[in-house]
């Protein structure tokens, strides 16, 4: 039962159920492309309205690296793996609930400066 | 005398734990898996030092170069040829013992000088500068070059240490015990415990050597064109195809997955075949051989491609549909597992248990094994892979499989001792090293975990950005534990007992 019952439930959260989901909702989608390479990233925007979804597209120009969305309290919202030699990008599909800033970090090793790959995104109130 | 014997004998300090009893005949059997045995315990030694000089780092504010050093230093030691070692060893033995064939020729050799010789060599190259953590991170060694961080020596000669390191696990190891098992003559005065392949106890060993064998060959041929183009033989545009990231990746893990899967397959046998040795009315038997062998089947068919869950974050570049395949193959472990755990506790409920050091550590690496399955089926889920991929939760995962395995391995050693020594261990350290080793094993894992659901990232240099120190200082404290246990259980082999001669039986292991 249990074995069912949460693996039915996660499906809710699968990344092509929450784009469907994106693609049918009354808000218009915020891009958000982005490019990490050893030790930072390029965003193509760094703010965020909240309760909007947001599709983020990112690629790695170098080396393996991730990109993870920490809550102003120090949870982690989600993160994705940033494969270099791909033609895709990797994307997920997030909604902010709440306006904030919100850390970015690496996650996946790349190598002697991996803990400083930082950045930031601001996520704003709606008007 | 063995020239793996003479080895033993020759080495200082570590080489009394091992010395190889020459009056049993049985030298045959007891030499090459000695040898290996003894030099794992080298290679804990070496890993426990990293091991400290790793918080040490952070303590002192050094450099986190060196963090980073320590850290790949550190996890390549304690799961190749500490962990991956001592399983052969204390396997091979095993092995022999049931099927009556000697453990000798060119391919123990080939597994020794390949494990040794490769680890010995990526230990220089991480000193020289390459600092690439256990899992390559590739490209990141090509990358760090190119950008001058290391240099491209350092690559080549890591490169070559790893494929060699990958020759022993992929081909070496496993064709040596697919030989003991299939082929060459039976020799009665080498049968200690005679076992058929349908025994859960052999049915394990063979399952875990074909999945070490069939699921490392992909890496085999994108390592050997690689490590080929390294040194000139081929040209570079014809490794391209086995340069691409998204090539290595997945032949890696299609490997490193399975690997974990083959140590639990190979540890479960030597549970199924140690435990019945230890039933308190002597029946000698398991519940069910049948149950047993559905459990070791059920868990080689799910987790074959369960390494899917490896790749859940990559979205849309992995699809979802073979994501969610992976999310429920690898809960389908689960199930194996817990066929196993049942067979366990109701051989033990049936028949009553003597509760001797070997078997008691050998259980409480089932407990271990049991909390690492239960945080592996959560961080292969689609949606807490999104929340967990990256962070301490996975090197909680990681490490406690490992830890688990190694407590199974050294009660299975416990109790192969005295045929290969002739000599006794106290079981009072052998209660303490127990002790020692849950309390360290679980608090570590629990730590890891907890850290891990905190956002605490893995195989970083800075865990003050969030106050995840409160985490890292349990993990230290509880590493520290586990590093006790293991300073009692080599002293535990440094005093062992000549068993003596007057009782005159011979010491029958599984």
């Amino acid at each position: 039962m249990v074995f069912v019952g949460v693996n039915l439930a996660s499906l809710k959260y699968m990344p092509t159920i929450a784009a469907a989901r994106a693609e049918t909702s009354r808000d218009p989608v915020q891009e958000i492309n982005l490019t990490a390479k050893s030790w930072g990233y390029d965003i193509s925007s760094r703010q965020i309205e909240a309760g909007r979804p947001v599709r983020f597209s990112g690629k790695s120009s170098d080396t393996q690296h991730g990109f993870a969305v920490y809550h102003p309290s120090g949870r982690m919202l989600f993160t994705m793996m940033l494969m270099p030699g791909l033609t895709n990008p990797t994307t997920l599909v997030h909604t902010f609930r709440e306006p904030g800033k919100y850390k970015v970090r690496c996650l996946e090793y790349c190598g002697i400066a991996h803990h400083g790959m930082l950045d930031e995104l601001t996520v704003v109130a709606r008007n | 005398m063995s020239i793996a014997s003479t080895i033993v004998q020759n080495t200082p300090l570590f080489g009394r734990m091992f010395t190889v009893d020459k009056s049993s005949g049985l030298e045959e059997i007891n030499a090459w898996p000695a040898l290996m045995i003894m030099t794992s315990f080298v290679w804990l030694a070496v890993a426990g030092v990293l091991g400290l000089v790793m918080p040490a780092t952070q303590l002192f504010e050094l450099e986190s170069d060196l963090f980073y050093t320590t850290l790949t230093l550190h996890g390549a030691a304690l799961t190749f040829p500490f962990t991956f070692q001592l399983m052969a060893g204390v396997g091979l033995h095993r092995s022999a013992g049931c099927v009556g064939k000697p453990v000798t020729g060119w391919l123990p050799a080939a597994a020794y000088i390949s494990m040794n010789l490769g680890s010995a060599l990526l230990t220089v190259a991480v000193l020289m500068g390459l600092k690439v953590s256990l899992v390559v991170m590739y490209p990141l060694p090509l990358v760090g070059a190119q950008m001058g961080i290391w240099s491209m020596n350092a690559v080549i000669l890591g490169f070559t240490g790893i494929y060699l390191v990958l020759a022993c696990m992929i081909l070496f190891y496993p064709l040596l015990v697919l030989k003991m098992l299939f082929f060459g003559r039976k020799r009665p005065e080498l049968i200690l415990s005679e076992r058929s392949l349908n025994d859960p106890g052999m049915l394990g060993m063979t399952l875990s050597a074909l999945t070490l064998l069939v699921t490392g060959l992909p890496l085999v041929a994108v390592g050997t064109t690689l490590v080929a183009a390294l040194y000139g033989i081929i040209p570079m545009s014809m490794a391209a195809w086995a340069a691409e990231p998204v090539v290595f990746q997945y032949s890696f893990y299609i490997f490193a997955h399975n690997l974990m899967e083959a140590m639990a397959l190979m540890v479960m046998s030597a549970m199924y075949a140690t435990l019945p040795l230890y039933l308190a009315d002597g029946t000698r038997e398991l519940f069910s051989k049948k149950l047993a062998n559905t459990a070791l089947w059920i868990l080689l068919l799910t987790s074959l491609t369960s390494f899917l869950h490896h790749f859940i974050t990559l979205y849309p570049n992995q699809p979802a549909g073979l994501s969610y395949w992976g999310n429920i193959m690898s809960w389908g472990t689960g199930v194996g597992a817990a066929i196993s755990i049942f067979t366990v506790f109701a051989t033990i409920w049936q028949h009553g248990l003597r509760p001797e050091p070997a078997i008691i550590a050998m259980l409480m690496g089932w407990v271990l094994y049991i909390l690492d399955g239960a945080s592996a089926v959560v961080t292969s889920n689609v949606a807490w892979s999104y929340m967990l991929h990256g962070t301490m939760w996975q090197s909680g995962h990681t490490m406690t499989v490992i830890v688990a395995m190694a407590i199974m391995w050294l009660g299975a050693l416990y109790h192969h001792y005295p045929v290969i020594t002739g000599r006794n261990l106290d079981p009072v350290l052998g209660r303490w090293f127990i002790r020692l080793f849950s309390v360290g094993g679980i608090g570590a894992a629990l730590a890891m975990l907890a850290g891990g659901a905190a956002g605490m990232p893995r195989r970083y240099a800075d865990w003050t950005q969030e106050g995840w120190m409160l985490y890292g200082n349990l993990i230290l404290l509880f590493g520290l534990v586990l590093g006790a246990s293991l300073v009692v259980y080599a002293y535990n082999l440094l005093k062992s007992r000549e068993i003596p001669a007057a009782t005159g039986e011979r010491v029958v292991p599984a």
